[in-house]
């Protein structure tokens, strides 16, 4: 507020203050936009555990990626189920995924948070009714990936403070936050009624908002780089023959 | 991290001017500016109730039908339920989800019997229903949390729902309780009405879900159904008559 006052003392000619605000808008937004390029940074951990060796999907079949969300606390974020199942589905002929909701909601009551199968061996039971075994077959189902955990923010500090008035308005200060990714895929083998292993992706990274008029956000994409890492090692889990692209 | 953020009084700048016409300009531009800090602080103030009317759409539930015919009884109640928190320790919330609960029972309960009609007052003996049974659901509790109560991340519902069902001729057959509960993550740019409808929702299709699955389980229904089904004599000569490998339609 106090800025604006000035900056209408120390030009009283409006073609200055034009000007003024002209290159300081070009220089705004020049800033604006490398800063824009730069973002937090973010590191990714896989594990990954081979139940069985010989993996292997043919053309024709599906996979279908579910969210887990029985916790009481947390819930796996629907866009995140999402993510990865865009990633295992782009670049490659062999893997066809199932969008979450269409195979939730074909499956209808059985699939729901108080219904899913928690063990492949829960399986049986579902299999037992044939108009459930056929849903599922309808859909040609290899591979039922399930996703389970959650990305929060872990700790955060400094401040911003705004301020608007008849002149305009600004922000300053600054401030910085953690989140961490921790993801659990399960991959359960729908032919053969067997887990076939395991995938964790745990993932970090700092953001970072300074904020001098404008406040300029660092995100780093904690949640993003953990789904591309996630659905990149599945991809290659189901399809050995293709190769990791680096994140 | 903390915002804070901080309104300045408005001041008319072209005051200091000692002539009428100036005075008149500034006068107008005051007014001007009290009607627009009006304006702004009632948007503030309507800002601070979040309204919602829950929309969505239900899934068929994959189940087999009880050999039954239906009556439901919606009252106006059920229908046009808002719930409207009033404590004055909470966020004010206003939630529509009369229309929501009615789409959901109208889309399970065809699939969970056989045939459903919806009628306007209970039966009596002396105006009995023409359905084998008839059902009154009431919402008896409806709850929720958001994130600043909680310190999770999620949106929470909680329902309670009193099911009663009665013979044709109007006596109770069975009377239970039914809950479901709904939770949905927060969301970059998602406002906190679309995460509470979510919630909602998914409480809904948890709803549905246990309707569907918990009816013929509830021991006063199953006996009935058993009684009934067995002593309908068109039904059992149906049954009777079922060749091998065909399935009679009152089978489960």
């Amino acid at each position: 507020m106090l800025n604006t006052i000035y900056s209408f003392s120390r030009f009283s000619n409006p073609e200055s203050v034009a000007q003024h605000c002209t290159s300081t808008l070009h220089r705004s937004g020049l800033v604006a936009l490398l800063l824009m390029l730069l973002q937090g940074c973010t590191s990714v951990t896989i594990d990954e555990y081979h139940a069985r060796k010989d993996t292997k999907i043919s053309e024709g079949e599906h996979v279908v990626v579910l969210g887990r969300r029985h916790s009481s606390s947390y819930e796996t974020e629907p866009e995140l189920v999402d993510c990865i199942g865009d990633i295992l589905d782009d670049n490659n002929d062999i893997i066809t995924v199932i969008p979450e909701r269409e195979f939730m909601d074909a499956l209808y009551p059985w699939f729901e948070p108080r219904t899913a199968p928690m063990r492949i061996k829960d399986m049986n039971r579902l299999l037992a009714r044939k108009d459930v075994e056929a849903a599922i077959n309808h859909f040609n189902i290899r591979y039922i990936v399930w996703v389970d955990g959650k990305t929060e923010t872990t700790s955060s500090s400094g401040s911003i403070g705004c301020s608007i008035g008849a002149g305009g308005a600004g922000c300053f200060g600054f401030g910085t936050w953690d989140k961490e990714s921790d993801y659990e895929a399960h991959i359960w083998d729908y032919q053969e009624l067997e887990n076939i292993g395991q995938i964790s992706a745990d993932a970090a990274g700092t953001s970072y908002m300074p904020a001098v008029v404008v406040p300029i956000p660092l995100i780093a994409q904690v949640q993003k780089n953990a789904c591309k890492a996630m659905g990149l090692q599945l991809r290659s889990f189901l399809n050995p023959q293709s190769t990791i692209e680096p994140l | 991290m903390k915002s804070v953020a901080k309104v300045v009084p408005l001041m008319p700048v072209s005051l200091t001017a000692g002539t009428l016409t100036s005075v008149t300009l500034a006068s107008a531009t005051t007014k001007r500016l009290t009607a627009l800090s009006a304006l702004f602080l009632m948007m503030v103030l309507a800002g601070c109730t979040n309204s919602l009317k829950v929309t969505g759409e239900f899934p068929k539930p994959l189940i087999e039908p009880i050999p039954q015919t239906l009556g439901v009884l919606y009252d106006d109640d059920f229908k046009t339920y808002v719930y409207t928190e009033d404590n004055e320790d909470r966020s004010k919330w206003v939630i529509e989800s009369g229309p929501a609960q009615v789409q959901l029972f109208n889309r399970v309960l065809p699939e969970l019997f056989t045939q459903v009609q919806e009628i306007s007052s209970l039966p009596t003996p002396s105006s009995p229903a023409s359905a084998n049974m008839v059902l009154y659901p009431k919402l008896t509790d409806f709850q929720y949390s958001v994130p600043r109560e909680t310190q999770f991340k999620i949106y929470e519902v909680w329902l309670k729902y009193n099911l009663s069902v009665y013979s044709p001729q109007g006596v109770m057959i069975a009377d239970w309780i039914v809950t479901a509960y709904g939770k949905t993550p927060t969301a970059f740019m998602q406002s906190d009405e679309d995460a509470m409808n979510a919630a909602v929702i998914v409480a809904l299709r948890d709803l549905g879900a246990n309707i569907s699955l918990g009816t013929r389980r509830v021991p006063e229904i199953k006996a009935w159904i058993a009684d009934h089904t067995l002593t309908s004599p068109p039904v059992q000569a149906q049954a009777r008559a079922a060749k091998p490998g065909q399935q009679a339609s009152y089978q489960e």
